[in-house]
């Protein structure tokens, strides 16, 4: 898969709730991602990462905050001014089919439930739902497209396990088959390593990054573990708790010099050392 | 690409739940209350199947016997499958392995239904008719289910997320058994008795033309089960994984509810609410085929809720004793365990 592929996401504002009691939990979002990059969005606990890749995702719609002035109506003015949108390849993903969106983004989420009696072989194969007929069964293209998934996770001699004997770092590897096997450009991960021990997580991380460099996808991921984003990642989308502007993103290095990570938490006793990237008391 | 034991293990597991179903059928015409030689009942059917029914008068009574069990039977295997169908439906849609065709209501609103027609004409001083298995009841339980699946419907578009839509559900059922009390309390004792017989549930002294459109119904659900089969499996994931996949999860939910409504609104009007084995079919086919794909569960579901159904029926018939059990207690009694077992098994 050689295409390049790009999301682009224009002032994009996160929240919920309308007029007075609106609450934002990020505004002025601008980010790109391309084929080939690994992404890690970071940011404190409850800042709206999961919101983010969920807007993203159309699991929520865009939020359009509304200002309570009697009467009238008007979009937040953020950092950017223009209309919130989110595109792919420069088209806006809204108004898309869930076969378009599938082909364009797999979402993995952050906990996912381990069926018991579902197999891995039938739990990836839920994700080829747009390409089996009317009733699930795979065909040899959709066979070969869950066996090299699994392949890749390093999972092919657990086909048939019952998911619910997993180990986490097996599971967590299984959802990522199933997003592997929808065969979509990009995958996006809700904190795929939270739960995960050092050696689980590592190995995640290293798939991940395979997935992005070697298949050519967009993986974006979300943790709030900075230091292991900065080990292994190509860019960094940053929410920071203070300051502005509150959505930064760039190369790992561009964040580092930017100082941007100072003001990811607001407490002020801790500062980041960019030389040894990591956090201190001061 | 599942090994081909379990391909083979699955193969023999329909085939024997298939064939035990057909003896069960085939013995709940033979089996009943009353004591039929095999010889007489099959040279009933024969000669009424050669000249048209009308044979002389010695056949005529073992005749109606005989078509009143087929037609018992036949109700008891659409029960079967329309429950076990309905059951897995609930359970998955509602991620709950203690779901119930009725969870939402249908069986109280149904009630709510029938006891306003049975009740409530006699609480008003109107007189009753022989209306107790005809064609008022059903009627009146038909509307009772279907304007509540509108309702239900309605709120499932504002109360997206499933538990809040499961509560509602529980208190409209609610609140229609409180008002099924209020008229009891205010009808007259042979009125009473008749909604008391209806809650026990039967598949008897149902005419042909109510088999008929009882099988309309439950075809129609069962089919519409059928076509979500793949939506189902996403929804094990959870609604949000659906979601995630592009899958409009509220069409899906819309057309969960419409079969659930065809298939437990259906046999609670012609039927009665029969409860407790509409749990308890999904597991055991779950439990026989250990697998959670709905390609493989729904099938196994809708067998053996015809095999299960059908030994209710005959075990409710307490053969050549001329003593009936109401289908329900045979019912909780085959059930129960079986819920039971559930639990234990779950336990941490």
């Amino acid at each position: 898969m050689t295409e390049v592929h790009k999301i682009e996401i224009k002032n994009l504002t996160l929240g919920f709730g309308k007029g007075r009691k609106a609450r934002i939990l990020c505004s002025g979002i601008n980010a790109t991602a391309c084929s080939g990059q690994v992404i890690a969005l970071v940011g404190a606990n409850g800042k709206g990462k999961s919101t983010l890749l969920k807007t993203l995702c159309s699991l929520l719609p865009l939020y359009r905050p509304l200002l309570p002035d009697a009467g009238r109506t008007s979009v937040a003015a953020s950092a950017g001014s223009g209309a919130t949108e989110i595109l792919f390849d420069g088209e806006p993903l809204a108004g898309l089919s869930g076969n378009e969106l599938s082909a364009r983004l797999a979402y993995v989420p952050s906990r996912l439930e381990r069926v018991e009696g579902l197999s891995v072989h039938d739990m990836v194969g839920i994700n080829r739902y747009y390409k089996t007929n009317w009733v699930g069964t795979l065909g040899s293209v959709d066979e070969d497209a869950v066996l090299n998934a699994l392949k890749l996770v390093g999972l092919d001699s657990m086909v048939d396990a019952d998911c619910s004997t997993l180990s986490d770092g097996e599971f967590q590897r299984v959802a990522i088959a199933a997003a592997l096997a929808q065969e979509s450009a990009a995958i996006v991960l809700d904190e795929p390593t939270a739960f995960l021990d050092i050696a689980n997580k590592f190995n995640a991380t290293q798939l991940l990054s395979y997935i992005a460099h070697q298949q050519n996808k967009i993986v974006l991921f979300s943790t709030h573990d900075l230091q292991h984003a900065l080990r292994c990642c190509d860019r960094i989308w940053l929410m920071a708790e203070e300051g502005e502007p509150q959505f930064v993103e760039g190369s790992t290095a561009e964040i580092i010099e930017s100082g941007a990570i100072n003001r990811l938490f607001s407490t002020p006793d801790i500062r980041f050392n960019s030389q040894l990237c990591t956090f201190e008391r001061i | 690409m599942k090994s081909g034991a379990t391909n083979r293990r699955h193969s023999v597991a329909f085939a024997v739940i298939a064939l035990a179903a057909v003896a069960a059928f085939v013995c709940s015409i033979f089996v009943g209350s009353v004591f039929i030689s095999p010889s007489e009942l099959l040279s009933s059917l024969f000669s009424s199947l050669a000249n048209g029914g009308k044979e002389g008068s010695a056949n005529d009574v073992v005749a109606t016997i005989v078509n009143f069990r087929l037609l018992k039977s036949v109700t008891a295997l659409l029960a079967g499958m329309a429950l076990g169908c309905c059951g897995l439906l609930m359970q998955t849609l509602f991620k709950n392995p203690l779901a119930d065709p009725y969870i939402l209501g249908i069986s109280s609103a149904s009630g709510l239904g029938v006891s306003l027609y049975i009740l409530g004409a006699s609480a008003f001083g109107v007189g009753q008719g022989t209306f107790i298995h005809g064609f008022g009841v059903a009627g009146a339980s038909l509307a009772g289910a279907f304007l509540l699946a509108l309702l239900i419907i309605y709120v499932s578009r504002r109360l997206t997320d499933n538990l809040s839509l499961l509560i509602f559900g529980i208190m409209v059922g609610s609140v229609a058994s409180a008002l099924i009390t209020m008229l009891q309390y205010l009808s007259a004792d042979s009125a009473l008795k008749a909604y008391v017989l209806w809650t026990m549930g039967s598949f008897a002294a149902i005419p042909g033309s109510s088999v008929a459109i009882l099988a309309g119904m439950v075809v129609l659900g069962l089919l519409m089960s059928v076509l979500v089969i793949k939506d189902l499996n996403t929804l094990l994931l959870g609604e949000n994984y659906a979601k995630s996949l592009g899958i409009d999860t509220m069409r899906v939910k819309m057309k969960i509810l419409v079969a659930a409504t065809l298939l437990a609104g259906g046999v609670t009007a012609f039927c009665g609410p029969i409860g407790f084995v509409g749990i308890a079919i999904p597991h055991i086919a779950r439990f026989i085929f250990r697998n959670s794909n709905h390609r493989v569960l729904l099938p196994a579901t809708i067998l053996m809720g015809a095999l299960v159904m059908l030994l209710v029926d005959i075990i409710a018939s307490v053969p050549s004793s001329g003593v009936v059990i109401p289908v329900n207690t045979v019912a909780a009694l085959m059930g129960i365990p079986v819920i039971i077992a559930i639990i234990w098994k779950h336990r941490k």
